[in-house]
């Protein structure tokens, strides 16, 4: 092959090249009778037949039909959309299609023309219609007839904004849009030209922006970069300025009759214009060079980061400053190390010991990894096969010159340009350049190969790069589910490619089999999902409550089983006794429901403990329930339904000890109102306590008989009431009444706790064993009391034991 | 000020054991903004959460944190200067509300502020729906912080949760995937376990989720790296709930049960350690003190001897002429030596302790009585009716009663029913009606019943609960002075019966009650070439992960150390618990009503 640069044009002091990417595969497509949309590196084309047109060809087929064909001009598919108008199309990155109609809808579709959603940009009864469009890959801006000016950012979050427009707006001839993160505000800012000279800035929130111009635009362009503008006015002149308008770049008067039909940037600074009346595409540079491409057919152009793609009825080439890697290399009459190694690499092949000496000689001057790497990059770019294997041949001889070359480099650059050139064929028709594929990431060329449905040549890519096949593997499924045959043969055939990988999300197939109509295939496809999370959701949707309650147990994850509960609670299509017959038997669930009925829906809990047959628990909650009010009524009413539920649960404890308290409170209410008493709320002790001490023994001991209050416990209230209130007599008098079924140690106890021994005294000698008795003398150092209990006893070592303890001055006999 | 937080530097056991804790403090670290930029910012914690937080962070941390106040969330309006707010909460549906107050209030005094709320370990999606409900969720950022096991000691992990007993009551399972996810954490920390054995409801639960996790993650079980722990024992509280209630008779058990130990930290009146002031004072216990460490797990009544030995060894060392004979002199004698104050200072503290427990435990107190009556009933099946009785009668705390009656009906199948409602009776007329959901609770845990079959006396015997001769013997019994608490008795048939737990069947399904199993996993090759290892270097004992769900007492950790400490063993444990337990806060949980 002859040295590329001889295709080359020079051009405001760069090279720039023309590529010829493909002949187009259609016949007979006459570009100028439609509307074109390109989606962007090197992607699929939307024709529309164009309305503003007399129709030259007059079938039927082509009306109301948008047609997408591949970059190579191969047919994809045809979209119908029916009666609408169509007012503008656009493609998203990962190339679905956005139809914007003249009544405000907006749809997107898939590019078989199944549509994803349909966004209402204006209320139906507003009836308004658009008058101009801009689409871009995620958003929309529409100026509507009754001069709004509507915009959303993001599709997938469809959210309406309206732009304040100028009051007055005239006729408008151009809209363009700056994308948002080009902007100050991170929002899309409008420029709108009218007619009367002007150009307006919109943006969100804030008043529009007026710029008063010599000249009406005809026709405005924002670069790809979104720094520049190129507009165009009526006197036929093309300026270029920047975007904040502080500068002014260009400046050039075309000398052409007639506007440009489109106008494009073309790799970087670079501005196109497409005059198709004079078959003329005039290519203009910053210095004020142009270069004139004659055309005798309609060409639609299509800016891409670097370059422009031409698509005309018979071809489709790309325009580009020529990389600046590569020009070194074939550049006539100029050497650079890597020019060298490329030389040297075709002198190998030529059997001359020239090359040799070369490559010492590069190495010599240290630039031979340069050199390396500038031929595997030139490789990247470049278009030919012959002149890529011809570069990766000089790349890989050199490396071999090199120590700890970082061979993986090579590697990499051979396997992305085994998947560009595969890509770039025919019958896929994506023309990528290399830069471009940088650009878009691995990831966004394997989502178009398979929304084009190549999932084979997806998932051979994926594994020449190790990259993830598991949304390939998806994305397959999906459309298998999607196909004709029966639920067992698709998911015979599913789970035998895809069972064996981990990760799969058999839930998102399902979801499709679901929405497809296939509920058994989607149940059976769910069972082969491992994360509940996504099991769990699908299978309320499809209406499969119990299996997925019973999924979400397994998992152990609360919040899923939670999501199933609230959501047949709050779905009317579920009545209580369904719910109920579902978790049954689910303890899991049932103890989860509890503890959020407890909380958030009491009403409810009482009915699921009675469908549960659990009434004891319904009476224990209302007791709970009882200790939350202070309202007399309202705890007796409760009482009474836990008395209730207790007699029907048969809790025959319960049952006695609630009607003894419900005994009990409307005693303490009568005592209240007899009494200045305050008693309510405390326990059957305390009452008697609180009786004792305000001296009301009638009622104590009414109280004491009607609750059956053992006589222990009613001795040990009322020696604790009186010792408190420190009556001593009364205390002695009551243990003198009667014998004590408590003893007369807690009494001792009590007196020398509150230090009054000479109290305590009076009850020692009533208590029965000695040695206790000796023990209390002992603590109240009544040493003579307690050796006469020894003496009475007859017990010699105690008595010895207390002389020992006692004062020496004190005289305690020595013997019995 | 002495250092909080254990320092795990020179970990015994498990080498880098505080990779756990570190990854808790980064993540925390993350969550908060190095700069805070205009404005000023406040931290909200959850109250449940400022001791557990204290475990990660230490104070010296967060003062390096651009944080302006610091407060805990109570349910009271609040005004604040700050204009940026981070809430750090457990998923407590009844804490959204008080967050919402709170943004509410605040709004109006500087509008439009930023609310951060951190999810401790994880948020729920009832706790976002609620906020949503509220209408603050547009106001809020949700974060997460999984602190889940941090180190309490070099060989004690915690999860702090304040209601993990509460949830066994409640059967209420939600935190076990908490337990499931922080099983997985460690393993992925430490290596994984050959080994997981697990016995209760609660625990198959969580084996289920971690058995389902590894059935489906990679198949790819071959380690470069032999684990660092070999076996997992997941736990169920409920298979063993008689220990807990039990008083703990070690020196950190009585310390526990009388002044209570939370987070590590015991808060002692001045006069305990013969200071002056009513500031409680905070010392913590663990392991970095070695002197701690050789008596925490000592049996109560072994300390003193102790303590006399090394105060004649410190004595021996120093000063060959004055023979300490009591404490008193030992304290006297420690003050001498100001070159090693403060290790004596240690020392001295810690006499301090133990001659206020003997105090409190000694003849005639409440406390002996107690004990004694509880080891009547677990040695010779006595029934200490009347002295209940008396209890009940004198007004006694209601926990110290609870707690012996359960032991009472744990002990005896239940009671006969003249006594289940004599006693029901005279409790709720004592200490009032709300106690019937007390007793309720009770008796749905089966801790207090009516009798139906007596099982414990067989499995008295076949698991040897009872040891007289604990004293000479050094077996786990002695950390409640002769009864050897069920749950570690299990674990130790684990490793010294020849099939485990097959080998006790009928005692764990038909005594005990329970089921237990085993997670299957996949026989990996590193297993072959551990196994190499091990015969090669045969001194060093193998480690055993034991995770409670529903609660650890510190009696029963001293048992595992023991237990792993034996010359025969060749296997030592590092305790997992949701939260540190004892008889007062069990009996505490099942209170249901707080007046």
């Amino acid at each position: 092959m002859d040295n590329p640069s001889l295709t080359w044009n020079e051009f405001d002091r760069y090279f720039y090249e023309k590529h010829d990417f493909y002949q187009m595969e259609w016949e007979d497509i006459d570009l100028s009778n439609y509307i074109v949309s390109a989606s962007r590196f090197g992607g699929l084309l939307a024709l529309i037949l164009d309305d503003s047109k007399v129709i030259q060809i007059n079938s039927v087929s082509v009306k109301h039909r948008i047609f997408i064909y591949t970059s190579s001009g191969v047919l994809i598919s045809q979209i119908d959309y029916g009666n609408k108008k169509v007012k503008g199309v656009g493609w998203t990155l990962d190339e679905r299609l956005l139809v914007v109609y003249e009544d405000c809808s907006v749809m997107i579709y898939d590019i078989f023309g199944e549509i994803i959603k349909t966004v209402l940009m204006t209320q139906e009864k507003d009836q308004e219609l658009v008058y101009r469009t801009v689409v871009w890959e995620n958003g929309i801006v529409i100026l509507t007839k009754k001069d709004r000016l509507l915009v959303i950012e993001s599709m997938d979050d469809p959210k309406i904004m309206e732009y304040t427009l100028p009051l007055k707006l005239g006729a408008v001839t151009a809209m363009e849009i700056i994308l948002p993160f080009f902007t100050f505000s991170g929002h899309t800012e409008v420029l709108i030209s009218t007619l009367d000279n002007r150009l307006y800035i919109l943006a969100e929130k804030s008043e529009p922006l007026e710029i008063e111009l010599d000249e009406g635009i005809v026709d405005l362009v924002i670069s790809p970069t979104g720094k520049l503008l190129a507009y165009y006015t009526t006197s036929g002149s093309l300026y270029v300025v920047s975007t904040d308008f502080e500068k002014n770049y260009l400046k050039f008067n075309c000398n052409t009759k007639g506007s440009p039909k489109q106008i494009s940037w073309c790799s970087g600074d670079t501005v196109l214009l497409n005059f198709e009346k004079n078959n003329l595409l005039l290519m203009v540079g910053p210095s004020q060079s142009y270069l004139q491409y004659y055309y005798y057919e309609p060409i639609h152009l299509v800016t891409e980061i670097d370059g422009t793609r031409i698509i005309s009825n018979t071809k489709c080439e790309f325009l580009r400053k020529v990389p600046e890697v590569i020009v070194p290399i074939f550049q006539l009459g100029v050497s650079s190390p890597a020019a060298f190694l490329y030389d040297a690499s075709e002198a190998f092949l030529n059997v001359t010991s020239k090359g040799d000496e070369t490559i010492r000689m590069i190495l010599k001057n240290r630039e031979l990894t340069l050199a390396v790497d500038n031929c595997l990059e030139a490789a990247g770019h470049s278009f030919s096969l012959e002149i890529q294997l011809k570069l990766m041949r000089a790349a890989s001889l050199g490396k071999t010159y090199l120590d700890g070359y970082y061979h993986d480099d090579f590697g990499i650059m051979a396997k992305d340009l085994r998947v560009l050139n595969q890509v770039k064929t025919f019958d896929i028709g994506m023309c990528i350049t290399y830069t471009q594929y940088k650009k878009m990431g691995v990831g966004l060329l394997i989502e178009r190969l398979v929304n084009r449905r190549f999932h084979y040549i997806a998932l051979k890519i994926c594994e020449c790069l190790a990259e993830s096949k598991d949304r390939v593997l998806v994305r397959w499924a999906c459309d298998k589910v999607k196909s004709s045959g029966s639920d067992e043969d698709i998911l015979n055939s599913i789970v035998s490619k895809l069972g064996k990988e981990k990760g799969i999300s058999f839930a998102s197939i399902a979801s499709v089999a679901y929405s497809e109509g296939k509920k058994k295939l989607a149940i059976k496809l769910l069972d082969h999902e491992n994360s509940a999370s996504q099991q769990v959701p699908l299978l309320i949707n499809m209406q499969k409550p119990e299996r997925a309650l019973i999924k979400a147990i397994e998992s152990g994850k609360a919040d899923l089983i939670y999501l199933v509960l609230l959501h047949m609670i709050n779905d009317p299509d579920y009545s209580e006794e369904k719910l109920f017959g579902i978790i049954q038997n689910k303890k899991i669930a049932i103890n989860l429901f509890v503890k959020y009925c407890k909380k958030k829906d009491p009403g409810f809990l009482i009915k699921l403990y009675s469908e549960l047959k659990q009434p004891t628990k319904i009476g224990l909650f209302k007791i709970v329930e009882s200790y939350q009010t202070n309202d007399f009524n309202e705890i007796m009413k409760l009482r009474n339904v836990s008395s209730m539920a207790f007699s029907s649960s048969k809790n025959t404890f319960f049952k006695k000890m609630t009607d003894e308290n419900i005994k009990f409170l409307n005693f303490q209410k009568q005592l209240e109102e007899k009494t200045p008493l305050k008693v309510i709320g405390h326990t059957i002790n305390e009452t008697l306590t609180i009786l004792i001490k305000r001296e009301y023994y009638k009622e104590a001991k009414r109280l004491k008989k009607m609750f059956s209050v053992p006589n222990e416990r009613f001795w040990w209230v009322k020696m604790k009431a009186l010792a408190s209130k420190h009556r001593w007599k009364e205390l002695f008098d009551f243990a003198n009444n009667e014998k004590s079924p408590i003893g007369y140690e807690p009494f001792v106890d009590i007196c020398i706790q509150n230090s009054v021994s000479d109290q305590a005294l009076k009850y020692i000698p009533k208590i029965k064993e000695p040695i206790t008795k000796v023990k209390y003398y002992l603590k109240l150092k009544k040493f003579e009391l307690a050796a006469n209990v020894a003496i009475s006893q007859k017990d010699q070592t105690l008595l010895d034991d207390i002389r020992n303890r006692a004062p020496k001055n004190l005289k305690i006999p020595h013997n019995i | 000020m002495t250092e909080v937080i254990v320092n795990l530097e020179d970990s015994r056991l498990l080498h880098n054991i505080q990779v756990l804790r570190e990854q808790c403090l980064n993540e925390f670290l993350d969550i908060i903004p190095e700069t805070v930029g205009s404005g000023s910012m406040a931290l909200i914690l959850d109250p449940d959460l400022t001791g557990p937080l204290g475990l990660v962070v230490e104070p010296k941390v967060l003062k390096q944190c651009p944080i302006s106040t610091i407060t805990e969330l109570h349910d009271q309006p609040f005004e604040s200067k700050d204009n940026k707010f981070l809430f750090f909460v457990y998923p407590r549906l009844e804490l959204m509300a008080i967050i919402a107050k709170y943004i509410f209030s605040q709004e109006k005094v500087i509008p439009n502020c930023e609310y951060t709320v951190v999810f401790v370990p994880r948020k729920t999606m009832m706790c976002e729906r609620e906020l949503e409900k509220l209408g603050v969720l547009g106001n809020v950022t949700l974060e997460e912080f999984h602190m889940d096991l941090i180190p309490l000691d070099e060989d004690v992990l915690t999860m702090s949760v304040k209601g993990a007993f509460r949830q066994i009551i409640d059967q209420d399972t939600s935190n076990l995937i908490d337990v499931a996810k922080s099983i997985l954490k460690f393993e992925a920390a430490f290596g994984q376990f050959n080994e997981i054995d697990w016995i209760g409801s609660n625990s198959e639960i969580v084996a289920d989720i971690l058995q389902r996790t590894k059935n489906f993650s990679s198949k790819n079980n071959d380690q470069l790296f032999p684990s660092q722990v070999e076996r997992l024992i997941i736990f169920d509280r409920k298979v063993d709930l008689l220990s807990p209630i039990v008083t703990q008779l070690t020196y950190e058990g009585l310390i526990d049960e009388i002044y209570g130990i939370e987070n590590g930290i015991v808060q002692l009146d001045p006069q305990v350690l013969g200071h002056r002031g009513n500031k409680k004072e905070r010392k913590p216990l663990n392991s970095n003190d070695i002197l701690y460490a050789m008596i925490r797990d000592m049996n109560m009544g072994k300390v003193g001897e102790f303590f006399k030995k090394t105060a004649k060894q410190i004595e021996l060392g120093y000063e060959n002429r004055n023979i300490v004979k009591n404490l008193s002199e030992l304290k006297t004698f420690v003050k001498k030596l100001p070159s090693l104050q403060a290790e004596h200072h240690s020392l001295d503290t810690y006499i301090s302790i133990y001659e206020d427990i003997v105090k409190l435990t000694g003849g005639g107190s409440d406390l002996k009585k107690r004990i004694e009556c509880e080891l009547g009933i677990l040695g010779d099946g006595r029934q200490f009716y009347d002295y209940l009785k008396t209890q009940i009668w004198k007004e006694e705390n209601l926990n110290t009663v609870l707690r012996l009656l359960c032991i009472q009906s744990l002990s005896s199948g239940g009671l006969k029913n003249k006594h289940f409602d004599f006693f029901r009776k005279e409790i709720i007329h004592t200490y009032g009606f709300n106690h019937v959901n007390t007793l309720a609770n009770l008796e749905k845990l089966g801790m207090f019943k009516k009798k139906e079959g007596n099982k414990f006396d067989q499995i008295r015997k076949n698991l040897k609960l009872f040891d007289d001769n604990f004293l000479q013997t050094n077996d786990i019994s002695l950390v409640h002075s002769g009864y050897a608490p069920i749950s570690i008795r299990l674990i130790q048939c684990l490793f010294e019966k020849k099939r485990g737990w097959e080998s006790i069947d009928d005692i764990i399904k038909n005594q005990i009650g329970t089921h237990y199993g085993k997670v299957d996993l996949p026989k990996s090759k590193e297993k072959k070439i551990n196994s190499n290892i091990n015969q090669s270097n045969n001194t060093k004992k193998k480690l055993c992960l034991v995770f409670f769900i529903g609660g650890v007492t510190y009696a029963e950790i001293s048992a595992l150390r023991i237990l792993g400490q034996k010359e025969n063993s060749n296997v030592e444990f590092i305790i997992a618990t949701t939260n540190i337990l004892n008889g007062n806060k069990l009996i505490q949980s099942t209170f249901e009503i707080k007046k």
